[in-house]
């Protein structure tokens, strides 16, 4: 069906590209240099800071598990994700082949999605992982399920941002890594499912500028147990299984283009 | 995230608001067509209402709490909340700390015909966010022309607030569809006519930013758009109700103090929330 005929009136915005860089930076994959790795621990957060020029990637450990991931440019830590602008340029999900979008004036990239090793097994419904808006757990929310509240993403990547001498401020609205879901079309209410990534998955960012990057494991664990399953089925906090991510930064041996391109 | 997380709603509450508002005294109108965002102080209890006078216009929405601007709208919670598009009884929540209700639609007048192609179609998306100037440089629509950020940016300066506070805005009366395997918003020509208005009801002391969107009604390219903006009606209301507050009684409820200062805002000290800080190694 044509955009025409459905009535589709605005396109979609097409910053510039140059592809031939991503074509270079793909191929130079095989000798990025592992640098620096850190396992964040269970039900917990991490900041770091990751260079222009260098990737990282987020490895699952034991087996899939919910990573918040904020992204603050180093040099103006007022400049971060932009989970609107992502949404609005590149849909829903994050995978290879996708820019990460900072906030307004700059709108530039702030990284580049260069690998996902994630592969779905399932497309009846809409929902993927690596979600590229839906912000992050708070107290709120548990406190509503289990009347307390464990260290929510919220703690977590507060917590994170603290690591870099950042306050809770600095905290926005993220992507949702080994995440799966989806909002239906019709409703516009959000679909659940379970995230399709197994031990040893991993996606990759490269940095388009200096990085501050901290994510949170959420205590939600991999999404298979559920807060809110029924009247019977509640999962106390306390009882969820979370998993570790394993965070590992290489040196690529490329230099970014810089912002803006030309087509 | 965490994608099921029902609040507790007063309905009859606000549907007894919603019949108050219709007989409430007016106490400021305005007719708004020009660039350059319009700041409207809402007192709790009162309301708002955004009424098209010359056909369809795209109004973005983002409020934030008049003492304290940096509770604002959470565009991507209240879409957890409420689902992707506002209607009538749709509530719009605020950031961390307190994640309350800012505001409620007591009434939203827009019909959306099911049309062959567009079912899915809604108006009023939570979620905007591309009104950016490198959307509109991107789209190749025309130069000189002010963006809903740049709008944003400057009546946020006529009260020396800077422009971090921007977040995603939601879109009134703008109509979008939902690419589903993309899960991209397709923006459509809104069916908002004439008379159309939605009202909104301040379950705070609440300033509502408002823009006219330079894509007007959506139904036009970005490159081919010539037309400025469409006017509206803003009106605001003496007090139809005292809000409810929030939480509910016996409802659970975080301490604040884990987050807030004693300003009664965002702590801004580089430390993690007092007693789940032992969690970096
Ligand atoms: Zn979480």
């Amino acid at each position: 069906m044509s955009a025409s005929t459905i009535g589709l009136a605005l396109e979609p915005v097409a910053p510039p590209i140059d592809q031939p860089f991503y074509d270079r930076l793909q191929a130079a994959r095989s000798s990025f240099t592992k640098v620096d790795e850190h396992t964040v621990e269970r039900g917990t957060g991490y900041g770091l800071r990751v260079s222009a020029g260098q990737a990282f990637r987020l490895v699952t450990v034991e087996r899939a598990q919910i990573v918040d991931l904020c992204l603050t440019s180093a040099e103006d830590p007022t400049e971060h994700y932009a989970a609107g602008t992502q949404l609005a340029w590149e849909g829903g999900f994050v995978s290879r082949g996708n820019r990460i979008w900072g906030t307004a004036p700059r709108s530039r990239p702030l990284a580049a999605c260069t690998a996902d090793t994630l592969r779905p097994k399932d497309d009846a419904s809409h929902a993927r992982d690596h979600v590229s808006h839906g912000a992050h757990c708070n107290a709120h929310h548990w406190m509503l399920y289990t009347g307390t509240h464990p260290r929510t993403c919220y703690d977590n990547l507060r917590a994170g941002f603290a690591m870099l001498g950042l306050h809770q401020r600095y905290v926005h609205d993220n992507m949702n890594i080994y995440q799966k879901t989806a909002l239906d079309p019709h409703t516009g209410q959000y679909l659940e499912g379970l995230s399709d990534a197994e031990a040893g998955d991993y996606i990759e960012f490269y940095a388009e500028t200096d990085l501050l990057v901290v994510v949170s494991l959420c205590p939600q664990g991999s999404g298979a147990d559920t807060l809110h399953g029924g009247d019977d089925d509640w999962v106390p906090y306390f009882d969820m299984p979370v998993y570790p991510i394993r965070i590992e930064v290489y040196d690529t041996g490329i230099t970014p283009q810089g912002w803006p391109v030309s087509r | 995230m965490d994608t099921q997380h029902p609040r507790p709603m007063d309905r009859d509450f606000y549907v007894q608001a919603r019949e108050a508002a219709t007989a409430a005294q007016v106490v400021e109108q305005v007719d708004f067509d020009e660039p350059g965002a319009f700041l409207l102080d809402l007192g709790a209890g009162e309301t708002a209402s955004i009424e098209l006078l010359s056909g369809a216009q795209i109004v973005n929405l983002l409020p934030f709490n008049t003492a304290d601007p940096d509770e604002r709208l959470w565009a991507h919670e209240t879409c957890l909340l409420e689902g992707l598009w506002l209607t009538r009884y749709s509530r719009l929540w605020g950031t961390m700390a307190r994640f309350r209700p800012l505001l409620t639609i007591l009434e939203d007048t827009v019909v959306t015909p099911r049309r062959p192609g567009e079912m899915g179609a809604h108006h009023h998306p939570v979620y905007g966010g591309a009104g950016t100037p490198a959307s509109w440089k991107w789209a190749g629509g025309r130069e000189g022309t002010l963006t809903t950020w740049e709008q944003f940016a400057a009546a946020l300066a006529t009260r020396a607030l800077p422009t971090t506070l921007i977040k995603d805005n939601a879109c009134l009366f703008q109509k979008t569809r939902l690419d589903a395997p993309a899960q991209r918003l397709d923006i459509l020509a809104s069916d908002a006519v004439t008379g159309d208005r939605v009202t909104l009801f301040a379950e705070v002391d609440v300033t509502l930013m408002l823009a006219l969107s330079p894509y007007v009604d959506g139904a036009s390219a970005t490159a081919d758009i010539d037309e400025s903006p469409r006017p509206v009606r803003i009106t605001r209301t003496t007090a139809v109700a005292q809000p409810l507050g929030w939480p509910y009684p016996d409802m659970g409820y975080p301490d604040l103090a884990l987050y807030l200062d004693e300003t009664g805002t965002r702590a801004t000290e580089a430390v993690p929330t007092p007693g789940r800080e032992a969690i970096l190694s």
